[in-house]
């Protein structure tokens, strides 16, 4: 309880810093100035502290334990996930995610294995910014969570929420260190990412945008998003 | 009741004659497809051969020679400037072309660093209104590492879409924000500085 009262302060935080004059004039990016001051601090934030706290859980637990830990989490998400599955009319999907829980749950060992997967159900997640996406409210400006990352506004309130989810589900059981193992370890599972990011990129906080938008429309289509036309704007004129 | 008879085999007559007419079509778009995917697969024997060569010399040599023919840089590098592209002189753009032609050079000898068992597998294709996709899985052994769609125009590739995010969309919006902000002369030394950064990394 006091986890989603302190996430709805920052949401509102947010909110508030977002229209007190921080709009920028690019239609990508209306909140660009909030945005890379957010990244800038997160990005100092991750480098001091969260970057070597992930890199030493990478050394201290071998791979099969970290993809172990991740596999409870994701497991655990598969509850909310079946849900959005039915509000966005993919019975299938929904009925998939609620035969995971199921199974890891059980067969998984509270879902520490991915036995689902290799019985051929995979995971397809699915959260409530996709489900709004699906019910009309696709197009949502960009904006970067301190500390939390790359998101929209639309999805704001998933991200805080989503934080949340173990205790929901668990109550009292789930152990206090438990939302910062989830933490870092996502936050060890995104190593390679960050320095391929890192390697390629020749303005990181535009690359990180621009990439979270693709993906999340690849996530809001299921792997099929509409192909951009990108001879248009030449052909046109 | 011979009326509707009449009018039904009008209507399978015109479904068979449009059939007839979109045959010569269908046939067009799988040479294309075809031609694509034999590209395509020379390409990955290319990348196979990237992987296993001992330097970062060597690998650039190599790739050097084909990525100007698989990829259409000229296009990438007009798309990824956008209006850009229009207020340079024909040295500026061919100066650009060269220079992303390089990074994609060496940002592929970086990519594809060594060889640890990896294969590509071409999965399917799908016809665009110009052009096709390419869809294509790398694998480590059996694990599949990453889906990557490669866009077919003319013959040639203008973009990588590698687990759903495009590499000519990222170039865009980048290079589109870097001239916004500092213009253009300073993303062309910013991509020279990333060329001598990624080839001193191998």
């Amino acid at each position: 309880m006091v986890q989603i009262l302190v996430y709805s302060i920052i949401f509102f935080l947010l909110s508030g810093c977002l229209h007190s004059g921080l709009q920028d004039s690019n239609p990508d990016d209306p909140y660009e100035k909030f945005n890379r001051k957010s990244y800038q601090f997160s990005e100092r934030v991750d480098k001091r502290l969260l970057a070597p706290l992930a890199r030493g859980y990478s050394r201290v637990f071998p791979d099969h334990v970290e993809a172990g830990f991740n596999n409870v989490f994701a497991n655990i998400n598969s509850a909310p996930s079946s849900v959005n599955g039915l509000l966005q009319g993919q019975i299938d999907v929904g009925a998939r995610e609620f035969a995971r829980l199921v199974i890891n749950s059980t067969f998984g060992v509270v879902g520490f294995f991915d036995v689902a997967s290799n019985w051929g159900i995979k995971q397809q997640h699915e959260d409530v910014g996709q489900t709004l996406a699906v019910w009309g409210l696709e197009e949502s400006p960009y904006v970067y969570i301190p500390l939390l990352g790359p998101s929209t506004v639309r999805d704001i309130p998933v991200r805080l929420v989503a934080m949340s989810v173990p205790r929901l589900l668990i109550g009292e059981d789930f152990p206090g260190y438990g939302t910062a193992l989830r933490v870092v370890g996502q936050r060890a599972g995104m190593i390679g990412s960050i320095e391929q990011r890192n390697a390629n990129a020749i303005d990181p906080y535009t690359f990180t945008r621009d990439a979270y938008t693709q993906l999340r429309a690849f996530e809001i289509y299921n792997g099929d998003p509409p192909v951009e036309d990108f001879f248009d704007e030449f052909e046109d004129e | 009741m011979l009326k509707k008879i009449i009018l039904f085999f009008s209507l399978l007559s015109l479904l068979s004659l449009l059939s007839l007419l979109s045959s010569p079509l269908q046939a067009k778009d799988q040479v294309v497809g075809v031609e694509a995917a034999r590209s395509l697969d020379d390409f990955h024997e290319l990348l196979l051969d990237v992987m296993k060569s001992a330097n970062g010399s060597e690998k650039e040599q190599l790739l050097r020679l084909r990525v100007v023919d698989f990829f259409d840089v000229p296009t990438i590098s007009r798309i990824s400037l956008g209006r850009t592209w229009k207020k340079l002189t024909i040295e500026q753009q061919l100066l650009f072309v060269e220079v992303l032609s390089e990074l994609i050079t060496v940002t592929y000898a970086d990519r594809f660093r060594s060889y640890d068992g990896q294969r590509f597998s071409i999965d399917e294709s799908e016809i665009l209104k110009k052009g096709v996709i390419i869809k294509t899985t790398i694998f480590k052994g059996d694990t599949e590492l990453a889906k990557l769609n490669y866009y077919f125009r003319d013959g040639r590739v203008f973009n990588v879409v590698a687990n759903g995010i495009s590499d000519l969309s990222l170039r865009r919006a980048e290079y589109g924000s870097i001239i916004k902000e500092e213009g253009y002369d300073v993303l062309l030394e910013q991509i020279q500085n990333k060329i001598l950064k990624t080839r001193a990394s191998y």
